[in-house]
Protein backbone atom coordinates (compact mmCIF):
# COMPACT_ATOMS: atom_id res chain seq x y z
CA UNK A 1 0.00 0.00 0.00
CA UNK A 2 2.02 3.57 -1.01
CA UNK A 3 -1.00 5.34 0.90
CA UNK A 4 -2.18 5.31 3.84
CA UNK A 5 -1.21 8.07 5.62
CA UNK A 6 -3.49 7.81 8.89
CA UNK A 7 -1.60 4.17 9.84
CA UNK A 8 -1.16 4.67 13.94
CA UNK A 9 -1.89 8.56 13.34
CA UNK A 10 -4.93 7.79 15.37
CA UNK A 11 -5.97 7.21 19.00
CA UNK A 12 -8.14 5.37 21.74
CA UNK A 13 -7.35 7.21 25.07
CA UNK A 14 -10.45 6.24 26.75
CA UNK A 15 -12.99 3.64 27.44
CA UNK A 16 -16.30 3.00 29.59
CA UNK A 17 -18.84 0.71 29.98
CA UNK A 18 -21.87 -0.01 31.36
CA UNK A 19 -21.20 -4.02 31.25
CA UNK A 20 -24.03 -5.93 29.92
CA UNK A 21 -27.55 -6.87 31.17
CA UNK A 22 -30.31 -9.68 30.13
CA UNK A 23 -32.53 -8.94 33.13
CA UNK A 24 -35.46 -5.92 33.28
CA UNK A 25 -33.58 -3.15 34.22
CA UNK A 26 -35.78 -0.15 34.27
CA UNK A 27 -33.90 2.01 32.37
CA UNK A 28 -33.56 3.80 29.46
CA UNK A 29 -31.02 3.65 25.89
CA UNK A 30 -30.15 7.12 26.85
CA UNK A 31 -29.15 6.30 30.75
CA UNK A 32 -26.99 3.37 29.58
CA UNK A 33 -25.26 5.30 26.67
CA UNK A 34 -24.63 8.48 29.06
CA UNK A 35 -22.83 6.53 31.89
CA UNK A 36 -20.37 4.69 29.16
CA UNK A 37 -19.90 7.84 27.65
CA UNK A 38 -19.04 9.93 30.70
CA UNK A 39 -16.98 6.64 32.02
CA UNK A 40 -14.66 6.84 29.02
CA UNK A 41 -14.56 10.83 28.79
CA UNK A 42 -13.29 10.63 32.07
CA UNK A 43 -11.24 7.93 31.53
CA UNK A 44 -9.52 9.93 28.63
CA UNK A 45 -8.18 12.83 30.76
CA UNK A 46 -9.88 15.11 28.64
CA UNK A 47 -12.68 17.58 29.56
CA UNK A 48 -16.12 18.04 27.71
CA UNK A 49 -14.67 21.11 26.50
CA UNK A 50 -12.24 19.31 24.44
CA UNK A 51 -15.16 16.56 22.68
CA UNK A 52 -16.06 18.13 19.26
CA UNK A 53 -16.67 15.25 17.47
CA UNK A 54 -19.65 13.01 18.66
CA UNK A 55 -20.41 9.34 16.47
CA UNK A 56 -22.55 6.91 17.67
CA UNK A 57 -24.64 3.63 16.74
CA UNK A 58 -27.56 2.97 18.97
CA UNK A 59 -30.05 0.16 17.73
CA UNK A 60 -33.11 1.89 15.19
CA UNK A 61 -36.04 -0.11 14.94
CA UNK A 62 -38.89 1.04 12.74
CA UNK A 63 -40.39 3.97 14.68
CA UNK A 64 -38.20 4.08 16.93
CA UNK A 65 -34.58 6.19 16.99
CA UNK A 66 -32.67 5.13 19.28
CA UNK A 67 -29.93 7.56 20.81
CA UNK A 68 -28.42 9.90 18.09
CA UNK A 69 -25.40 12.18 18.40
CA UNK A 70 -27.78 15.42 19.35
CA UNK A 71 -29.54 13.83 21.92
CA UNK A 72 -26.19 12.65 23.55
CA UNK A 73 -24.85 16.20 23.44
CA UNK A 74 -27.06 17.71 24.69
CA UNK A 75 -27.68 15.37 27.79
CA UNK A 76 -23.78 15.48 28.35
CA UNK A 77 -23.90 19.23 28.29
CA UNK A 78 -21.05 18.96 25.26
CA UNK A 79 -20.36 22.96 24.91
CA UNK A 80 -18.81 22.48 21.46
CA UNK A 81 -19.57 20.11 19.04
CA UNK A 82 -18.90 20.18 15.19
CA UNK A 83 -18.55 16.80 14.16
CA UNK A 84 -21.12 14.19 14.44
CA UNK A 85 -22.39 11.11 12.46
CA UNK A 86 -24.73 8.60 13.24
CA UNK A 87 -24.56 5.19 11.95
CA UNK A 88 -26.02 1.70 11.93
CA UNK A 89 -24.12 -1.24 13.50
CA UNK A 90 -21.44 -2.63 13.99
CA UNK A 91 -19.41 -0.68 16.24
CA UNK A 92 -16.40 -0.28 13.17
CA UNK A 93 -18.74 2.69 10.77
CA UNK A 94 -18.56 4.76 13.47
CA UNK A 95 -14.75 3.96 15.00
CA UNK A 96 -14.10 4.33 11.03
CA UNK A 97 -15.50 8.00 10.56
CA UNK A 98 -14.41 9.42 14.35
CA UNK A 99 -11.06 8.04 13.36
CA UNK A 100 -11.34 9.91 9.88
CA UNK A 101 -12.89 12.82 11.23
CA UNK A 102 -10.03 13.27 14.19
CA UNK A 103 -7.18 12.94 11.16
CA UNK A 104 -8.85 15.44 8.98
CA UNK A 105 -9.30 17.48 11.18
CA UNK A 106 -12.48 18.09 11.56
CA UNK A 107 -12.52 17.80 15.46
CA UNK A 108 -9.36 17.12 17.97
CA UNK A 109 -11.21 14.59 20.37
CA UNK A 110 -14.23 12.62 19.53
CA UNK A 111 -16.65 10.38 21.57
CA UNK A 112 -17.68 6.85 19.92
CA UNK A 113 -20.41 5.29 21.74
CA UNK A 114 -22.58 2.02 21.44
CA UNK A 115 -25.47 1.34 22.74
CA UNK A 116 -28.00 -1.77 22.74
CA UNK A 117 -31.33 -2.12 24.05
CA UNK A 118 -34.09 -4.84 23.41
CA UNK A 119 -37.13 -4.81 22.00
CA UNK A 120 -39.72 -6.64 23.66
CA UNK A 121 -39.12 -9.05 20.92
CA UNK A 122 -36.04 -9.82 21.62
CA UNK A 123 -36.25 -11.07 25.04
CA UNK A 124 -38.96 -12.26 27.48
CA UNK A 125 -37.83 -10.06 30.45
CA UNK A 126 -37.92 -7.21 27.67
CA UNK A 127 -41.25 -7.89 26.83
CA UNK A 128 -42.80 -7.44 30.44
CA UNK A 129 -41.15 -4.12 30.31
CA UNK A 130 -44.34 -1.98 29.51
CA UNK A 131 -41.97 0.85 28.09
CA UNK A 132 -40.79 -1.63 25.36
CA UNK A 133 -43.52 -2.96 24.15
CA UNK A 134 -44.51 0.31 22.62
CA UNK A 135 -40.71 -0.24 20.79
CA UNK A 136 -40.72 -1.68 17.29
CA UNK A 137 -43.30 -3.81 15.40
CA UNK A 138 -43.39 -7.80 16.57
CA UNK A 139 -40.68 -9.67 15.07
CA UNK A 140 -42.45 -11.67 12.25
CA UNK A 141 -40.00 -11.55 9.91
CA UNK A 142 -38.91 -14.93 10.69
CA UNK A 143 -41.02 -16.95 8.57
CA UNK A 144 -41.73 -16.89 4.58
CA UNK A 145 -40.47 -14.54 1.85
CA UNK A 146 -38.16 -11.97 3.49
CA UNK A 147 -37.15 -14.90 5.96
CA UNK A 148 -33.62 -13.93 7.51
CA UNK A 149 -32.33 -17.17 6.54
CA UNK A 150 -28.71 -15.31 5.55
CA UNK A 151 -26.21 -17.15 8.57
CA UNK A 152 -28.29 -19.91 9.38
CA UNK A 153 -28.81 -21.15 5.60
CA UNK A 154 -24.78 -20.16 4.79
CA UNK A 155 -23.72 -22.50 8.06
CA UNK A 156 -25.88 -25.39 6.69
CA UNK A 157 -24.33 -24.69 3.26
CA UNK A 158 -20.76 -24.65 4.87
CA UNK A 159 -21.53 -27.90 6.54
CA UNK A 160 -22.26 -29.24 3.75
CA UNK A 161 -19.14 -28.37 1.85
CA UNK A 162 -16.91 -28.21 4.45
CA UNK A 163 -17.48 -31.33 6.68
CA UNK A 164 -17.71 -29.07 9.28
CA UNK A 165 -20.21 -30.15 12.28
CA UNK A 166 -21.77 -28.81 15.41
CA UNK A 167 -19.33 -29.58 17.19
CA UNK A 168 -17.14 -27.23 15.27
CA UNK A 169 -19.54 -24.29 16.26
CA UNK A 170 -19.59 -25.42 19.66
CA UNK A 171 -15.79 -24.69 19.96
CA UNK A 172 -16.15 -21.35 19.47
CA UNK A 173 -19.28 -20.91 21.92
CA UNK A 174 -17.60 -22.68 24.85
CA UNK A 175 -14.21 -21.01 23.83
CA UNK A 176 -16.33 -17.52 24.59
CA UNK A 177 -17.87 -18.60 27.52
CA UNK A 178 -14.21 -19.70 29.30
CA UNK A 179 -13.86 -15.74 28.78
CA UNK A 180 -16.46 -15.02 30.14
CA UNK A 181 -16.12 -16.46 33.09
CA UNK A 182 -13.52 -14.26 33.85
CA UNK A 183 -15.46 -10.42 33.23
CA UNK A 184 -17.40 -8.96 34.89
CA UNK A 185 -18.91 -6.90 32.18
CA UNK A 186 -20.14 -10.06 30.88
CA UNK A 187 -23.99 -11.63 30.84
CA UNK A 188 -23.52 -15.27 30.86
CA UNK A 189 -21.67 -16.49 33.96
CA UNK A 190 -21.90 -20.37 33.64
CA UNK A 191 -19.40 -22.48 32.69
CA UNK A 192 -20.48 -24.77 29.29
CA UNK A 193 -19.94 -28.35 28.13
CA UNK A 194 -19.74 -29.88 25.02
CA UNK A 195 -22.50 -31.98 25.87
CA UNK A 196 -24.67 -28.64 27.09
CA UNK A 197 -24.09 -27.28 23.94
CA UNK A 198 -25.24 -30.05 21.73
CA UNK A 199 -28.42 -29.94 23.76
CA UNK A 200 -28.98 -26.86 23.12
CA UNK A 201 -32.42 -25.87 21.94
CA UNK A 202 -32.17 -25.41 17.63
CA UNK A 203 -32.99 -22.34 16.43
CA UNK A 204 -32.29 -22.09 13.48
CA UNK A 205 -31.10 -25.11 11.81
CA UNK A 206 -27.85 -25.44 12.25
CA UNK A 207 -27.70 -23.19 14.57
CA UNK A 208 -29.15 -23.93 18.30
CA UNK A 209 -29.35 -21.26 21.14
CA UNK A 210 -25.99 -21.22 22.21
CA UNK A 211 -24.21 -20.28 18.59
CA UNK A 212 -26.60 -16.69 18.71
CA UNK A 213 -25.42 -13.82 20.50
CA UNK A 214 -27.18 -13.29 24.13
CA UNK A 215 -29.71 -10.20 23.71
CA UNK A 216 -28.57 -7.45 25.75
CA UNK A 217 -28.85 -3.80 27.63
CA UNK A 218 -25.58 -1.92 28.51
CA UNK A 219 -23.40 0.72 26.27
CA UNK A 220 -19.58 1.22 25.12
CA UNK A 221 -18.11 4.06 24.80
CA UNK A 222 -14.72 5.68 23.66
CA UNK A 223 -12.70 8.56 22.79
CA UNK A 224 -10.65 9.11 19.91
CA UNK A 225 -7.63 12.11 19.72
CA UNK A 226 -4.15 12.36 17.61
CA UNK A 227 -1.43 9.97 18.96
CA UNK A 228 0.66 12.97 19.36
CA UNK A 229 -2.00 14.30 21.68
CA UNK A 230 -2.01 10.72 23.25
CA UNK A 231 1.38 11.25 24.41
CA UNK A 232 0.44 13.88 26.84
CA UNK A 233 -2.44 12.16 28.72
CA UNK A 234 -2.34 10.18 31.81
CA UNK A 235 -3.50 6.36 30.46
CA UNK A 236 -2.01 4.27 28.22
CA UNK A 237 -2.66 4.73 24.47
CA UNK A 238 -3.96 2.60 21.80
CA UNK A 239 -3.20 3.26 17.92
CA UNK A 240 -5.40 2.42 15.25
CA UNK A 241 -3.10 0.78 12.63
CA UNK A 242 -5.43 0.17 10.08
CA UNK A 243 -9.06 0.41 9.39
CA UNK A 244 -11.60 -1.24 6.45
CA UNK A 245 -15.44 -1.03 6.42
CA UNK A 246 -16.16 -3.45 4.08
CA UNK A 247 -18.88 -4.42 1.46
CA UNK A 248 -19.22 -6.01 -1.86
CA UNK A 249 -22.30 -5.87 -4.37
CA UNK A 250 -23.38 -8.93 -3.69
CA UNK A 251 -25.96 -10.29 -1.25
CA UNK A 252 -24.64 -13.82 -0.55
CA UNK A 253 -27.13 -16.23 -0.18
CA UNK A 254 -26.29 -20.24 -0.62
CA UNK A 255 -25.92 -20.56 -4.60
CA UNK A 256 -24.50 -17.28 -5.48
CA UNK A 257 -20.64 -16.76 -6.40
CA UNK A 258 -20.75 -14.39 -2.73
CA UNK A 259 -20.34 -17.67 -0.70
CA UNK A 260 -16.57 -17.75 -1.89
CA UNK A 261 -15.66 -13.79 -2.48
CA UNK A 262 -17.96 -12.18 0.28
CA UNK A 263 -17.87 -8.69 1.51
CA UNK A 264 -15.39 -9.74 4.31
CA UNK A 265 -13.08 -10.94 1.76
CA UNK A 266 -13.12 -7.12 0.41
CA UNK A 267 -12.68 -6.28 4.38
CA UNK A 268 -9.62 -8.81 4.55
CA UNK A 269 -7.73 -7.63 1.75
CA UNK A 270 -8.60 -4.09 2.53
CA UNK A 271 -7.07 -4.57 5.90
CA UNK A 272 -4.10 -6.66 4.93
CA UNK A 273 -3.33 -3.59 2.04
CA UNK A 274 -3.43 -1.16 5.06
CA UNK A 275 -1.70 -2.90 7.39
CA UNK A 276 2.40 -3.82 8.46
CA UNK A 277 1.20 -5.90 11.06
CA UNK A 278 -0.86 -9.57 10.03
CA UNK A 279 -1.89 -12.71 11.38
CA UNK A 280 1.76 -14.01 12.47
CA UNK A 281 2.18 -10.76 14.40
CA UNK A 282 -0.68 -10.38 16.39
CA UNK A 283 -1.37 -11.22 20.47
CA UNK A 284 -4.93 -11.35 20.76
CA UNK A 285 -7.94 -12.37 17.61
CA UNK A 286 -11.30 -10.70 17.61
CA UNK A 287 -13.38 -12.52 15.38
CA UNK A 288 -16.67 -11.46 15.28
CA UNK A 289 -18.91 -14.16 16.65
CA UNK A 290 -22.53 -12.63 16.74
CA UNK A 291 -23.47 -16.21 14.63
CA UNK A 292 -20.63 -18.57 15.48
CA UNK A 293 -20.72 -19.71 12.02
CA UNK A 294 -19.29 -16.15 11.66
CA UNK A 295 -16.31 -16.90 13.44
CA UNK A 296 -15.27 -19.85 10.89
CA UNK A 297 -16.10 -17.19 7.94
CA UNK A 298 -13.65 -14.67 9.31
CA UNK A 299 -10.61 -16.97 10.13
CA UNK A 300 -10.66 -18.43 6.34
CA UNK A 301 -11.68 -15.22 5.15
CA UNK A 302 -8.38 -13.40 7.11
CA UNK A 303 -6.23 -16.59 5.71
CA UNK A 304 -5.74 -18.57 8.41
CA UNK A 305 -7.10 -21.55 6.61
CA UNK A 306 -8.09 -21.87 3.01
CA UNK A 307 -11.78 -22.27 2.20
CA UNK A 308 -13.65 -25.05 3.80
CA UNK A 309 -10.43 -25.88 6.15
CA UNK A 310 -11.54 -23.65 9.68
CA UNK A 311 -12.54 -26.83 10.94
CA UNK A 312 -9.36 -28.47 10.99
CA UNK A 313 -7.82 -25.48 12.13
CA UNK A 314 -10.37 -25.04 15.21
CA UNK A 315 -9.50 -28.62 16.15
CA UNK A 316 -5.40 -27.52 16.53
CA UNK A 317 -6.41 -24.38 18.34
CA UNK A 318 -8.09 -25.84 21.01
CA UNK A 319 -6.52 -26.73 24.03
CA UNK A 320 -8.81 -28.84 26.00
CA UNK A 321 -7.08 -28.38 29.41
CA UNK A 322 -7.77 -24.43 28.93
CA UNK A 323 -10.93 -25.00 27.29
CA UNK A 324 -10.31 -22.61 24.75
CA UNK A 325 -9.28 -21.86 21.63
CA UNK A 326 -5.55 -20.73 21.22
CA UNK A 327 -4.33 -19.56 17.92
CA UNK A 328 -0.79 -21.65 17.01
CA UNK A 329 -0.97 -22.38 20.38
CA UNK A 330 -0.56 -18.61 22.07
CA UNK A 331 -3.01 -15.97 20.70
CA UNK A 332 -6.14 -16.27 22.72
CA UNK A 333 -9.63 -15.73 20.51
CA UNK A 334 -12.18 -13.03 22.33
CA UNK A 335 -10.87 -13.28 25.50
CA UNK A 336 -13.88 -11.19 26.77
CA UNK A 337 -16.32 -14.11 26.09
CA UNK A 338 -17.53 -12.28 22.66
CA UNK A 339 -20.87 -11.85 21.53
CA UNK A 340 -21.79 -15.38 22.31
CA UNK A 341 -21.18 -14.95 26.22
CA UNK A 342 -20.68 -11.21 27.15
CA UNK A 343 -23.72 -10.46 25.35
CA UNK A 344 -24.80 -9.48 21.31
CA UNK A 345 -23.34 -5.72 21.24
CA UNK A 346 -22.74 -5.38 17.57
CA UNK A 347 -18.48 -5.42 18.23
CA UNK A 348 -18.07 -3.00 20.93
CA UNK A 349 -17.65 -5.54 23.03
CA UNK A 350 -14.35 -6.99 21.20
CA UNK A 351 -13.06 -3.24 20.78
CA UNK A 352 -13.14 -2.88 24.36
CA UNK A 353 -11.59 -5.94 25.43
CA UNK A 354 -8.75 -5.26 22.41
CA UNK A 355 -8.39 -1.87 23.88
CA UNK A 356 -8.21 -3.10 27.51
CA UNK A 357 -5.72 -6.12 26.65
CA UNK A 358 -3.31 -3.82 24.86
CA UNK A 359 -3.46 -0.83 28.41
CA UNK A 360 -2.83 -4.17 29.69
CA UNK A 361 -5.77 -3.91 32.12
CA UNK A 362 -7.38 -7.06 31.26
CA UNK A 363 -6.63 -8.08 34.87
CA UNK A 364 -7.64 -12.06 34.65
CA UNK A 365 -7.71 -12.43 31.28
CA UNK A 366 -4.99 -10.35 30.52
CA UNK A 367 -2.86 -11.68 27.53
CA UNK A 368 1.25 -11.48 28.92
CA UNK A 369 2.19 -8.25 26.33
CA UNK A 370 0.06 -7.98 24.80
CA UNK A 371 0.67 -5.35 21.84
CA UNK A 372 -1.08 -6.11 18.39
CA UNK A 373 -4.85 -6.57 18.28
CA UNK A 374 -6.66 -7.86 14.77
CA UNK A 375 -10.60 -7.20 15.03
CA UNK A 376 -12.84 -8.45 12.65
CA UNK A 377 -16.34 -6.68 13.53
CA UNK A 378 -19.18 -7.63 11.54
CA UNK A 379 -20.74 -10.46 9.26
CA UNK A 380 -19.37 -12.18 6.04
CA UNK A 381 -22.70 -10.09 3.78
CA UNK A 382 -23.25 -6.51 3.84
CA UNK A 383 -21.05 -5.45 7.63
CA UNK A 384 -17.76 -6.86 7.52
CA UNK A 385 -15.05 -4.63 8.62
CA UNK A 386 -11.55 -5.02 10.37
CA UNK A 387 -9.45 -3.30 12.70
CA UNK A 388 -5.40 -3.63 13.64
CA UNK A 389 -4.69 -1.53 16.50
CA UNK A 390 -1.37 -1.84 18.26
CA UNK A 391 0.01 -0.44 21.60
CA UNK A 392 1.85 2.66 21.90
CA UNK A 393 4.24 1.60 24.38
CA UNK B 1 -43.85 2.23 39.81
CA UNK B 2 -45.88 -0.57 39.32
CA UNK B 3 -45.96 -2.77 36.27
CA UNK B 4 -49.97 -1.79 36.15
CA UNK B 5 -49.25 2.03 36.79
CA UNK B 6 -46.42 2.57 34.11
CA UNK B 7 -48.80 -0.04 31.63
CA UNK B 8 -51.51 2.57 32.25
CA UNK B 9 -49.11 5.46 31.59
CA UNK B 10 -48.02 4.34 28.12
CA UNK B 11 -51.28 3.29 26.79
CA UNK B 12 -52.62 7.25 27.49
CA UNK B 13 -53.63 8.37 24.40
CA UNK B 14 -52.78 11.68 24.22
CA UNK B 15 -49.82 11.19 22.03
CA UNK B 16 -46.56 11.40 24.55
CA UNK B 17 -44.02 8.01 24.02
CA UNK B 18 -43.52 7.42 27.40
CA UNK B 19 -39.98 6.10 28.27
CA UNK B 20 -38.09 5.13 31.99
CA UNK B 21 -36.36 8.79 31.97
CA UNK B 22 -40.12 10.78 31.84
CA UNK B 23 -42.30 8.33 33.35
CA UNK B 24 -42.07 10.01 36.80
CA UNK B 25 -43.07 13.41 35.10
CA UNK B 26 -46.11 11.91 33.38
CA UNK B 27 -47.46 9.90 36.01
CA UNK B 28 -47.25 13.68 38.39
CA UNK B 29 -49.42 15.70 36.08
CA UNK B 30 -52.34 12.56 36.71
CA UNK B 31 -52.07 13.66 40.11
CA UNK B 32 -51.70 17.43 39.01
CA UNK B 33 -48.52 18.07 40.09
CA UNK B 34 -45.34 19.16 38.24
CA UNK B 35 -42.37 16.60 39.18
CA UNK B 36 -39.31 17.78 37.15
CA UNK B 37 -35.67 15.82 37.51
CA UNK B 38 -33.00 17.20 40.17
CA UNK B 39 -29.88 16.35 40.81
CA UNK B 40 -29.38 14.87 44.42
CA UNK B 41 -25.72 15.33 43.96
CA UNK B 42 -25.44 19.24 42.60
CA UNK B 43 -29.10 20.38 43.31
CA UNK B 44 -29.63 21.35 39.57
CA UNK B 45 -32.64 20.89 37.63
CA UNK B 46 -33.81 20.26 34.37
CA UNK B 47 -36.36 19.62 31.79
CA UNK B 48 -37.13 17.41 29.90
CA UNK B 49 -36.40 14.51 31.92
CA UNK B 50 -32.70 13.01 31.37
CA UNK B 51 -30.66 10.05 33.27
CA UNK B 52 -27.86 11.89 34.23
CA UNK B 53 -26.54 15.83 35.29
CA UNK B 54 -25.37 18.17 32.39
CA UNK B 55 -23.72 19.59 35.22
CA UNK B 56 -22.04 17.44 37.54
CA UNK B 57 -22.69 14.30 35.29
CA UNK B 58 -24.09 12.52 38.35
CA UNK B 59 -26.60 9.57 37.19
CA UNK B 60 -28.33 10.19 41.06
CA UNK B 61 -31.75 12.20 39.21
CA UNK B 62 -35.08 12.18 41.09
CA UNK B 63 -38.23 14.09 40.14
CA UNK B 64 -39.29 17.06 43.14
CA UNK B 65 -42.36 19.07 42.50
CA UNK B 66 -42.09 22.36 41.34
CA UNK B 67 -44.66 25.00 41.77
CA UNK B 68 -45.24 25.97 37.94
CA UNK B 69 -44.92 29.88 38.80
CA UNK B 70 -42.57 31.53 36.07
CA UNK B 71 -41.90 33.97 33.84
CA UNK B 72 -42.52 33.98 29.46
CA UNK B 73 -39.94 33.82 27.86
CA UNK B 74 -41.09 32.98 24.06
CA UNK B 75 -44.30 32.68 22.44
CA UNK B 76 -46.26 31.57 19.37
CA UNK B 77 -49.41 30.14 18.01
CA UNK B 78 -49.99 27.06 16.42
CA UNK B 79 -52.33 26.91 13.92
CA UNK B 80 -51.35 23.13 13.03
CA UNK B 81 -53.59 19.97 13.36
CA UNK B 82 -53.61 18.57 16.33
CA UNK B 83 -54.05 14.81 16.90
CA UNK B 84 -56.15 15.17 19.91
CA UNK B 85 -58.56 17.51 19.13
CA UNK B 86 -58.41 15.72 15.32
CA UNK B 87 -58.31 18.93 13.63
CA UNK B 88 -56.92 22.31 13.91
CA UNK B 89 -57.83 24.55 16.91
CA UNK B 90 -59.65 27.83 14.89
CA UNK B 91 -58.49 30.08 17.76
CA UNK B 92 -55.12 28.80 17.12
CA UNK B 93 -52.80 27.56 20.07
CA UNK B 94 -51.10 30.24 22.39
CA UNK B 95 -47.68 28.36 23.21
CA UNK B 96 -45.59 29.87 25.52
CA UNK B 97 -42.02 28.99 27.09
CA UNK B 98 -41.93 29.49 30.21
CA UNK B 99 -38.95 29.99 32.98
CA UNK B 100 -39.37 28.54 36.07
CA UNK B 101 -38.48 30.44 39.02
CA UNK B 102 -37.13 27.52 40.64
CA UNK B 103 -33.80 28.47 38.48
CA UNK B 104 -32.22 30.10 36.02
CA UNK B 105 -32.53 28.76 32.46
CA UNK B 106 -35.09 25.74 33.45
CA UNK B 107 -38.27 26.03 31.19
CA UNK B 108 -41.35 24.56 30.47
CA UNK B 109 -43.48 24.75 27.64
CA UNK B 110 -46.61 23.97 27.23
CA UNK B 111 -50.47 25.92 25.97
CA UNK B 112 -51.04 29.55 27.15
CA UNK B 113 -54.58 30.47 28.01
CA UNK B 114 -56.18 34.02 28.33
CA UNK B 115 -58.03 36.67 26.97
CA UNK B 116 -55.21 37.44 25.50
CA UNK B 117 -51.55 36.98 23.71
CA UNK B 118 -48.68 36.37 25.81
CA UNK B 119 -46.13 38.65 26.40
CA UNK B 120 -42.64 37.59 27.03
CA UNK B 121 -41.92 39.01 30.47
CA UNK B 122 -45.97 37.88 31.87
CA UNK B 123 -46.01 36.57 35.29
CA UNK B 124 -47.64 33.12 34.83
CA UNK B 125 -48.84 29.68 37.20
CA UNK B 126 -50.14 26.41 35.93
CA UNK B 127 -53.78 25.37 35.99
CA UNK B 128 -54.84 21.40 34.79
CA UNK B 129 -56.99 20.62 32.51
CA UNK B 130 -57.98 17.50 30.59
CA UNK B 131 -56.58 16.44 26.93
CA UNK B 132 -57.70 13.27 25.44
CA UNK B 133 -59.03 12.17 29.12
CA UNK B 134 -55.78 12.45 31.02
CA UNK B 135 -54.67 15.38 33.09
CA UNK B 136 -52.11 18.46 31.25
CA UNK B 137 -50.46 21.42 32.34
CA UNK B 138 -51.28 25.10 30.78
CA UNK B 139 -50.07 28.33 31.73
CA UNK B 140 -52.50 31.18 33.02
CA UNK B 141 -52.03 34.31 34.04
CA UNK B 142 -50.42 34.45 37.26
CA UNK B 143 -53.31 36.75 39.65
CA UNK B 144 -51.42 37.19 42.29
CA UNK B 145 -49.28 39.23 39.67
CA UNK B 146 -51.61 41.01 38.44
CA UNK B 147 -53.14 42.28 42.30
CA UNK B 148 -49.42 43.61 42.72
Amino acid sequence: MSRYPIQDQIAIVGVGSTGYRRSRPDRSLLSFVAEAATQAIIDSGLSREDIGGVCGVAPYVPGWFGVNPQTLTGTLGLPEVHYQSFELPPIGHVLSNAMHAVFAGACDAALVYNGIYRSAALSRSAAADPVRRQIGPPDDAGFGLMARVDFAAYGQHYFETSGATREHLGLIAINGRTGALHNDLAVMDAPLTMEQYLAGRMIRDPLCIYDCDVPVDGADAFVLTTAERARDLPGPAVLIHAATVANAGTRAVPGQPALVSSGQHVAAASLRERSDLWIDDMDVYFPYDGFSVISLAAIEAMGFAPAGAAPELLEDWWSDAEQRLLVGGRVPVNPHGGALSEGGTQGSGHVREAVLQLRGHAGARQVPGARTAILNPGGMFHNPQGFVFRSDA
Amino acid sequence: MSDDELEALVSRSDGWVIDHDNKEFYAGLAAERLLVDRCRSCGRWQHPPKPICPACWSTDIGAEEVAGRGTVRLWTVYRVFDPVLGGVDPAGARIVTVDLDEQVGLRLTSKFIGSRDPAVGDRVTTRFVDRAGSRFPVFVLDDRAEAT
